[in-house]
């Protein structure tokens, strides 16, 4: 979280950045959402974001998008450093797990998109520095290729085969075992 | 373990520009080296760049092709079986670097080999896959070949001579990934150029004395476990040490690259040897029957590898209770060696297996210290006779920690021995369960119905 005392917390939760798409389209989001993207908390720490911060690389659909993960993740993050100050009794570790197991879902139904969206939301996420979305979407890709042979996945992600014979051969040598 | 998303100022794979785009999207497919530039620029903490032309296009939709290196390599990183990276590897020419370039992905789950070279690989929800054939460098390679040990990539195989008395006639490394092929002094020769230089070294606090010849001008010799301490890449000085068991007599035979024989030592412990370790430099030898650890000092001169003095050192496990037998592994994790002590007692088979002991051995202290361990801190342990190691399970979703898969019979198992004992023990609760019951019987037994010790195989990326 962007304050440190709890004191300040209630400013720094009011405390709000502009964010302007490719598009120019302007995000008003919290702080405490904005700094998920180490990107955006080093801008910030750096005092640069008067004006707002345009994100020329990040479109308003993809921005949007987001920005719905940072909200909901950011709530997350400050559900758990409360619930690591002195609350421990079991109703609130009870709480506690079904918000876990709600970003879950929400995670997932995230992720229902199509491969185009996928890939810029990848772009956003590790030009931002979002590491928990680059996780989420790295593993998305990854189950998605799981037993899949070469062919099957490049027809799911439209790569051309630009390999050329003696590469492929040298492939089929060194990867042999790999396959049926 | 992540591999760096670093600050924005973190430089990129440079190659990716270089690239010439391909694929469907060809043209857009440029955007994503227009994206790699731009998250330099945001370097700057003021103004960053205005939004070129074409920047504020509704979809960037890229090339999937062009993905930068360090992002497929977190992708590579989250499949845990290396079949899995192998086929992503294949599909085009940028995939084919994946991850290799910027901060390496984590290792994949082992692989179990078994003797005649089948595998099969281990799967994050602990089941096996069906068992494949890796093909040997050549067809006359292969004829009468078994796998007797591994390090990383690496296999190590051995052939026997024609006729059953005369031992194994070949022995090599071959990476199972790059099918690189290192070849290895004969275990088995008649007529070495007679230069032979012996030494006899007393055990130190025990009794006895091992024997050990380099250049000896016959010896006969059938592995049934090579270990190696370090990758054996070119210009590598790793040491390679084997276990021979031929006419019931053993053998420890020790090489390093440059050697154009191994050294050759008997005597005194060897001869009943239970597990051997190359551990920082020494090799350890637990013995079966008198629980002792012994040291081996090896050094090194322009001739090669020696022997230069053996330890014995007394063990003192906790004893158990119905317990008439044991079998030990030693297994390296995070830099410390452990002993892993299968407690066996009642009838035959796995279900009778009354305790699971695994403990930290103390070389510091005289004699060592054993303490057991309830934890792996998260970590598997994948125990065979001929190669186990320690895993980092915890970084693959599925992947269960604290367990300590076994597929094991001692690495000399008696010919008409039972079949192996195959089960996963969990150190935290101290339960067992089946494990790898897959693979049938069959194909761990040879024709005459004798055991063949499995392998487990740790690529290293």
């Amino acid at each position: 979280m962007a304050s440190a005392g709890s004191g300040d917390e209630k400013a720094a939760a009011a405390a709000m950045i502009t964010l302007i798409s490719s598009d120019n389209e302007k995000f008003e989001v919290t702080e405490a959402t904005a700094t998920l993207s180490q990107t955006i908390r080093h801008m910030i720490e750096d005092g640069c974001t008067d004006g707002g911060v345009p994100l020329p690389n990040v479109t308003s659909k993809i921005l949007a998008r987001v920005i719905e993960y940072c909200k909901k993740h950011a709530t997350a993050a400050a559900g758990e450093e409360g619930s690591s100050s002195s609350f421990s009794d079991a109703a609130f570790l009870e709480v506690d797990r079904a918000f876990l197991e709600e970003l879950e879902e929400f995670d997932d139904a995230f992720l229902e998109v199509d491969r185009a969206t996928l890939f810029d939301l990848i772009l956003a996420a590790n030009y931002l520095d979002i590491k928990g979305l680059l996780n989420l979407t790295c593993q998305k890709v990854a189950d998605s290729v799981k037993g899949k042979t070469p062919e099957q996945i490049r027809e799911m992600y439209n790569i051309v085969n630009d390999l050329t014979p003696e590469e492929e051969a040298e492939i089929r040598r060194e990867t042999q075992w790999a396959f049926e | 373990m992540d591999p760096g998303r670093g600050g924005p100022g973190r430089s990129r794979d440079p190659p990716l520009h270089a690239r010439t785009p391909r694929g469907r999207w060809q043209s857009p497919s440029r955007q994503s080296a227009a994206w790699v530039q731009a998250r330099r620029s945001t370097e700057c903490p003021t103004a960053p760049e205005p939004p070129g032309p074409g920047a504020g296009r509704e979809s960037q939709q890229g090339s999937w092709a062009d993905l930068p290196a360090d992002i497929l390599g977190l992708v590579v990183g989250r499949l845990p079986r290396a079949d899995d990276r192998a086929r992503l590897r294949s599909a085009c020419r940028a995939w084919r670097a994946a991850g290799r370039v910027h901060g390496r992905p984590p290792p994949p789950l082992p692989l179990l080999v078994l003797s005649d070279f089948a595998f099969s690989s281990f799967c994050a929800d602990g089941a096996m896959t069906r068992a494949r054939r890796l093909l040997l460098p050549s067809r006359e390679m292969a004829v009468d070949a078994r796998c007797v040990g591994s390090f990383q990539g690496w296999l190590v195989g051995v052939q026997l001579n024609k006729g059953r008395y005369f031992g194994d006639g070949r022995c090599f490394l071959m990476n199972a990934f790059t099918r690189d092929v290192v070849c290895l002094p004969p275990p088995s020769v008649s007529t070495h150029v007679i230069d032979a230089y012996s030494r006899s070294l007393p055990i130190a606090n025990g009794s006895g004395a091992v024997h050990c010849t380099v250049n000896g001008a016959q010896y006969v010799m059938s592995f049934c476990k090579v270990v190696l301490s370090s990758s054996p890449d070119p210009g590598s000085k790793c040491v390679v040490a084997a276990i021979s068991v031929h006419r019931s007599a053993a053998k420890l035979a020790l090489w390093r690259p440059g050697m154009t024989s191994w050294c050759v030592c008997h005597g005194g412990c060897i001869s009943k040897f239970s597990d051997i370790a190359l551990y920082q430099g020494k090799l350890y030898m637990f013995s079966k029957l008198t629980t002792n650890l012994f040291v081996f000092d090896i050094s090194e001169d322009d001739s090669g590898l020696m022997v230069s003095g053996v330890k014995r050192c007394v063990a003192k496990l906790p004893e158990v209770e119905e317990s008439y037998g044991q079998r030990w592994n030693m297994v390296e994790w995070h830099g410390k060696l452990l002993l892993v002590v299968t407690y066996i007692g009642g009838a035959g088979g796995w279900h009778n297996i009354c305790k699971i002991g695994v403990f930290e051995v103390d070389l510091s202290t005289n004699p060592f210290r054993f303490t057991e361990i309830n934890s792996l801190d998260g970590d598997c342990i994948f125990i065979s006779p001929c190669s186990s190691n320690s895993f980092r399970a915890c970084q693959y979703d599925g992947v269960g920690g604290d367990l300590i898969y076994f597929i094991d019979g001692g690495l000399y198992p008696a010919k008409n021995a039972p079949p192996f004992d195959r089960f996963v023990y969990s150190m935290r609760d101290g339960t067992m369960a089946p494990f790898a019951a897959e693979i049938p019987d069959d194909n761990l037994r040879a024709f005459d119905g004798s055991l063949m010790n499995p392998t487990w195989l740790f690529p290293s990326e």
